[in-house]
């Protein structure tokens, strides 16, 4: 055996040794590692791959004509957000990647003019030349794409019966001001009251760091972790906050799944860490029915803790959640 | 990035330091220099 | 008897047409001196009622009640319609087409003065470099003729829609801003006599670097002058609507113009039309340029139209990279007016529109690059860099994916539940603000690379320091996009306030590549050997079809941004003040929008084709003529030289 087949036989058995845990992780959505992890695991991976690709192609000189490149990139690449991305990204997403990856292959193939030529190249001797090789080859893709074309619209005209797409604004513009146990709350300047540090005076937003990953539960606390614990007690007892937004809060609590929309995850860095302490406080005391319009008013599951909780209960809960999540609301200072 | 004639009488080594030394350089301006100053003039935290 | 030499005749003639141009400028204020004695009389006559400002605080709280309130619409009296037609459509078309053809007009002569001023300076040193710039600004001011005149008519169609279909808020808008209006009307005279002596008198006036051809430059520095002042006045009109000042809680006038035209967004959205102009003009030169350079027969007119076309997109590139601030700003003073109307545009209601215009933005990014890789085709020696173009594309194709995903994904409930949350445990930190930044700001850094290598991809780096020019190059770039990654990530970690702040020095970064890297890359090539003379007109038709992509990439992000700047007064006619009582009021869905903004797109580059095809058939007359010139001249020289 030559050497270059040695190198080449090689290439392959690496790319088999990379592909198998790729597909087991697949299915096992993350095994012993963590979301952050696992996806740098598979960032690595891809790099490697890529990699090893150019050590194939370039150093190797295995060359693949652009015709072949085009197509096996494309589904590589969806092979990758498709399965390898999970857990599954839902198809607008999908399509809004593959477009961006149809349109990015073909510049890759037009990029210059040699890679450019040889990619049109055996498509123009597909259509013009008249040898049978040609010939057959025209009359497949004459066939294949009216086929691909009837299928897709095949599959669009065929009735589904799941629930429609709702585009629901799920951050609506708050009022300037709520009444809460007949008390007015001004949204754009309220504070949270129980935000104190260890000298009694109002803790700027940041500040709070300090108290963050310890245990609020231990006997002797500083005052904004005693606030932090009575706001656990309302999550997990007086409202039972965790049965929809779960133990972690991260929306996966043992009802979530009933409800349409799911409960918001607070550990997500989109939700509280991108709003106002007052608008939280406005989600809670008024739930779903306060929302605005544009929000689907009668599409939400959320109460109106008002009528269930005091307004000390509310913000101390608010305490909470930052506090538990690790995030800071949203300041304009 | 060039095949130039002076650049084949440098040596790696010379290379190496002078690329080490310039990724600290670099290092310093962008993240010492440029995040603490543009944060500090903004009157926020920035800690390194 | 005096004696007037030559040089002498053209230097008092120069003097007097500019100083009847500064007597014209006079002109539009008469009406405001009218204005003003009328106001006097006014309040001599009754003792007048004082009323509080809606947005002037203290030093200027009070003014004088000088006008109607603004009272409730009424539908029907108060408006008018097409049967079932919207209305707000109508008026929403004839608008975005009357704004394209007027940012048109007023950004094109700005580049035609630079390019005459380089002409100018060139001129010196080489009469022939001198004349070709000259040439291409008096060629883009041709195409600027034609659309002035379809701006005017356009104009024309939009005052008579208002009139047709909202009477009742153009009564309203008018009573207030009549005295700007009558000036804005005469400004326009003023603005057609210089444009029409600046570009008829183009040929006479024009006498290299004299006296003659400084004068004319200065007639292009008024049009310009004038243009901006006429595009502030329309603007101060727009801005009024969505943050009235002046006006008092019942929208009755307060008496001074200036405080409803000086409203409180005024000036940041004057700063970023005038930016988006500029480019926008760029672009629709640069298609102009490849329009022509694919239509061209010979490859002398290809080299000049392919040269054109890289002139033009460069200028548009220039105003494009502050761009992004200016709009940056813009979004901070509409927070700070009003944080519902702030929230309403990035997290509300009209938060999709803005994933529209992230796709047009990567669109932007990913088409320049793609040019610079089609331009360097053009170029002797940039074989060398051909293997970097794919690594360049492959990081901005991941710059866009972290750029284009949503944080809310449009997903079916079955699709909610599979991926086990509203938000996906990967993707979904990248529909963050600090994903965002730093994918918008490795784009930038990517295309600076970019257009590093194109100014190298001709020449052979002679300088003694080359190696470590290199060297102080990759790492600069190295260390800005690490900078920009760091901050990305430790963006996560920390309050959002000073999430916001670590924004400045992700821009610092990519800012330095720009600079530092092109002004050292620019010193390396000094005294460099050429690997040989670009070769203008041999650029890929790709490329060219990537500067038409790139035109329209502007102006649909302008019939974007337009319409969601417009519609986050949502049913206001004039935010808080004037009431839109129309069936019309409510906010379209974001298909309608879509569909809308894209046929402007389609008409504007309908008629603009035209306008191309314009300039092209007085070209080809003159090229008729010419021809059988020179056929007559060659047969013999029998023919007597007419006028010549």
């Amino acid at each position: 055996m030559s050497k270059f087949k040695i190198k080449a036989f090689f290439a392959q058995l690496l790319a088999l040794i990379l592909a198998a845990p790729m597909i087991a992780w697949a299915g096992g959505g993350g095994g012993p590692f963590d979301a952050g992890t696992f996806s740098a695991i598979k960032v690595g991976l891809v790099v490697f791959a890529i990699f090893s690709a150019w050590l194939i192609k370039d150093k190797m000189g295995l060359p693949l004509p652009k015709l072949i490149q085009a197509p096996l990139l494309w589904i590589i690449c969806y092979i990758g957000f498709r399965v390898i991305l999970q857990p599954p990204i839902p198809f607008s997403l999908l399509a809004m990647y593959m477009g961006v990856c149809t349109v990015c292959i073909f510049l890759y193939c037009s990029l210059t003019r040699p890679s450019w030529e040889e990619f049109s190249h055996p498509i123009a001797v597909m259509l013009r030349e008249d040898h049978a090789t040609a010939k057959m080859s025209r009359y497949a893709t004459f066939l294949i794409i009216p086929g691909l074309i009837a299928a897709q619209t095949y599959n669009q005209m065929l009735p589904k019966f799941g629930e429609p797409i709702e585009l629901r604004t799920v951050h609506p513009a708050p009022p300037a001001s709520i009444n809460v146990h007949k008390k007015l709350v001004t949204l754009q300047t309220a504070e949270n009251p129980f935000r104190i540090g260890d000298d009694g005076n109002y803790l700027k937003v940041g500040d709070e760091q300090k108290y963050f990953g310890g245990n609020a539960w231990t006997g002797d606390v500083p005052k904004f972790l005693q606030e932090v614990q009575q706001g656990g007690v309302v999550f997990f007892g007086t409202a039972g906050c965790f049965f929809c937004h779960g133990d972690n809060l991260d929306g996966k609590g043992p009802f979530s799944f009933a409800f349409n929309p799911i409960p918001a995850n607070f550990a997500d860095p989109g939700t509280i860490s991108q709003l106002q302490e007052t608008f939280v406080f406005w989600r809670v005391a008024k739930g779903g029915p306060d929302l605005s319009r544009e929000a689907f008013p009668w599409a939400s599951a959320m109460p109106p803790w008002e009528k269930h909780l005091t307004t000390n209960e509310i913000w101390k809960v608010i305490i909470f959640e930052y506090w538990h999540t690790g995030f800071f609301p949203r300041t304009w200072g | 990035m060039s095949d130039n004639k002076e650049e084949a009488k440098v040596g790696l080594g010379q290379k190496i330091v002078f690329g080490l030394a310039m990724f600290v350089a670099s290092g310093l301006y962008y993240i010492v220099f440029l995040n603490k100053s543009l944060m500090v003039l903004q009157n926020l935290a920035y800690p390194y | 008897m005096l004696n007037l030499s030559g040089e002498k005749k053209k230097k008092v003639g120069a003097w007097l047409l500019l100083s009847m141009i500064g007597m014209l400028v006079l002109l539009p204020f008469a009406p405001a001196v009218v204005m003003a004695a009328e106001e006097a009389a006014v309040e001599e006559a009754k003792e007048p009622e004082k009323a509080k400002d809606v947005f002037y605080k203290e030093e200027g709280e009070f003014g004088i009640v000088s006008g109607p309130p603004a009272g409730e619409l009424v539908y029907p009296d108060d408006y008018g319609s097409y049967g079932d037609f919207q209305s707000r459509t109508i008026i929403w078309i004839s608008n975005q087409q009357h704004l394209y053809f007027g940012s048109f007009v007023l950004a094109v002569p700005m580049f035609v003065w630079v390019m005459e001023l380089i002409g100018i300076l060139q001129y010196e040193k080489n009469p022939k470099v001198g004349k070709k710039f000259d040439d291409l600004a008096h060629e883009m001011m041709k195409i600027s003729l034609t659309a002035y005149s379809v701006t005017a008519i356009l104009g024309g169609i939009l005052i008579f829609s208002f009139l047709a279909l909202y009477p009742g808020f153009f009564r309203y808008l008018s009573g207030i801003f009549k005295p700007v209006m009558h000036i804005y009307a005469l400004l326009f005279i003023l603005e057609s006599g210089v444009l029409y002596v600046y570009y008829y008198g183009w040929d006479s006036m024009n006498d290299g670097n004299g006296d003659w051809k400084w004068s004319h430059l200065s007639l292009g520095t008024i049009l310009n002058a004038v243009g901006i002042v006429l595009m502030v006045m329309a603007n101060t009109w727009v801005s009024f609507m969505m943050s009235p000042a002046g006006v008092d809680a019942e929208g009755r006038f307060l008496g001074d113009i200036w405080k409803v035209m000086h409203n409180p967004l005024m000036v940041p959205v004057v700063v970023h039309r005038i930016l988006g102009n500029a480019a926008f003009g760029g672009g629709v030169v640069a298609a102009y340029a490849s329009f022509k350079f694919l239509s061209a027969k010979t490859l002398e007119e290809k080299a000049h139209y392919d040269w054109m076309s890289y002139i033009a997109m460069f200028m548009g590139i220039l105003a494009l990279i502050p761009l992004p601030f200016a709009g940056y700003w813009l979004m901070r003073e509409i927070y700070a007016y009003r944080q519902q109307m702030g929230i309403t545009l990035m997290g509300g209601l009209l938060a999709w529109v803005f994933i529209m215009q992230a796709t047009m933005i990567a669109t932007l990014f990913i088409t320049v690059n793609y040019y610079l890789f089609q331009a360097m085709g053009r170029m002797p020696g940039s074989e060398r860099y051909y293997k970097y173009f794919k690594v360049l594309l492959a990081i901005l194709v991941v710059a866009t994916i972290a750029w284009l995903t949503p944080h809310t994904l449009v997903m079916t409930p079955a699709e909610l539940k599979a991926m086990g949350g509203a938000q996906h445990p990967v993707v979904g930190n990248y529909g963050v603000m600090s994903a965002k930044n730093t994918a918008i700001n490795t784009m930038i850094t990517t295309t600076v690379v970019s257009f590093i290598i194109y100014q190298r991809s001709n020449f052979k780096l002679t300088v003694p320091w080359a190696w470590k020019g290199n060297i102080f190059l990759a790492m600069l770039i190295l260390g800005a996009e690490v900078n920009i990654l760091f901050l990305g990530v430790y963006g996560y970690f920390i309050p959002a306030n000073v999430r916001i702040g670590l924004s400045v020095p992700q821009v610092a970064s990519t800012l330095s590549v720009l600079f530092i890297g092109v002004a050292v890359n620019t010193k390396m090539l000094k005294g460099a050997e050429s690997i040989g003379e670009i070769r203008w007109g041999k650029m890929s038709v790709r490329g060219a079809y990537a500067l038409f992509m790139l035109a329209v990439a502007f102006t649909w992000t302008m019939a974007v941004m337009g319409y969601l700047r417009s519609s986050v007064r949502l049913h206001w006619h004039v935010n808080e003040i004037l009431r839109d009582n129309s069936p019309w009021a409510f906010t379209n869905p974001l298909g309608y929008a879509g569909n809308i903004n894209s046929l402007n797109v389609l008409l504007f580059w309908t008629m603009l084709l035209f306008v191309f095809w314009l300039s092209a058939l007085a070209g080809a007359g003159k090229k008729k003529v010419e021809a059988e010139e020179a056929a007559a001249a060659a047969v013999g020289k029998a023919v007597p030289a007419g006028s010549h």
